[in-house]
């Protein structure tokens, strides 16, 4: 007599999974951040200069865009929590802990290579004097 | 109805999945580019150009490397939601891959103007 089948364990998410979403949101970040927050700043200066019937500056749109993202790209090690663990949370609620985990993996590795390049690349650049 | 079912939160995972993974695969394969001129700066030129073009120029085409095993193991393990996500963004890259060397053609240039 045999023993009946356990049934399968529901899986939890995957660790997989979470890898590949923050790689794809850590991806994303610096693409959707730079016009978002350039939206922020060049928004309300559009919406007062139209009420004051005053003419809208021309803002340097380009320049802040690219500066935005670029500073995205710079401090990703710290700027991606902002993200990462509202999305963490969510699948922390539904239970999803091996996703969060991968997310989490993820989230420290691009830490961890974000500090090296901040202590490496000014080094190997020959930039030690740069402030950025 | 929500506005944000179950399968549609699946697909949308999906979708960001795919980009991630284009990251890696252009990832690995810019570092595995960098390692072979470490190992010697022209030994391995052709398969170096070969690797640019698989990641940069015909992108479109090179990322089904990682896509195409990727969308099957999430057919293969029920997932079909996360599947779709990554087709769609696969697919969505290769017809803008494809729209850039147009432009270029319509241009009557060899190569993609904001590839270069």
């Amino acid at each position: 007599m045999t023993a009946p089948p356990t049934p399968a364990k529901p899986t939890k998410g995957s660790i997989f999974v979470g890898i590949l979403l923050g790689a794809g949101l850590t991806a994303l970040a610096p693409i959707i951040a730079g016009p978002l927050l350039q939206l922020l700043i060049a928004g309300p200066n559009w919406v007062l200069a139209h009420v004051r019937h005053e003419p809208a500056y021309a803002t340097p749109l380009y320049d802040a865009v690219f500066t935005m993202s670029m500073g995205t790209i710079l401090y990703i090690g710290l700027i991606q929590w902002i993200y990462i663990l509202p999305v963490g949370r969510h699948f922390l609620r539904r239970r999803e802990t091996r996703t969060a985990t991968g997310l989490l993996i993820l989230a420290l590795l691009v830490l961890a290579t974000n500090a090296a390049c901040w202590i490496y690349l000014p080094h190997a650049l020959n930039l030690s004097n740069w402030r950025f | 109805m929500p506005l944000l079912t179950e399968d549609r939160r699946n697909f949308l995972i999906g979708f960001v999945m795919g980009v991630g993974l284009g990251f890696f695969f252009d990832l690995f394969l810019s570092l595995l580019s960098a390692g072979l001129t470490i190992l010697g700066p022209q030994r391995f030129l052709g398969l170096q150009i070969v690797i640019i073009w698989l990641t940069y120029r015909v992108y479109g085409i090179g990322q089904w490397i990682a896509s195409a095993p990727a969308i099957l193991y999430f057919r293969r393990t029920q997932r079909p939601a996360l599947a779709r996500g990554l087709l769609a963004e696969a697919a969505l890259v290769t017809v803008v891959n494809f729209l850039l060397w147009f432009y270029s053609w319509a241009q009557q240039d060899s190569f993609p103007h904001l590839l270069r």
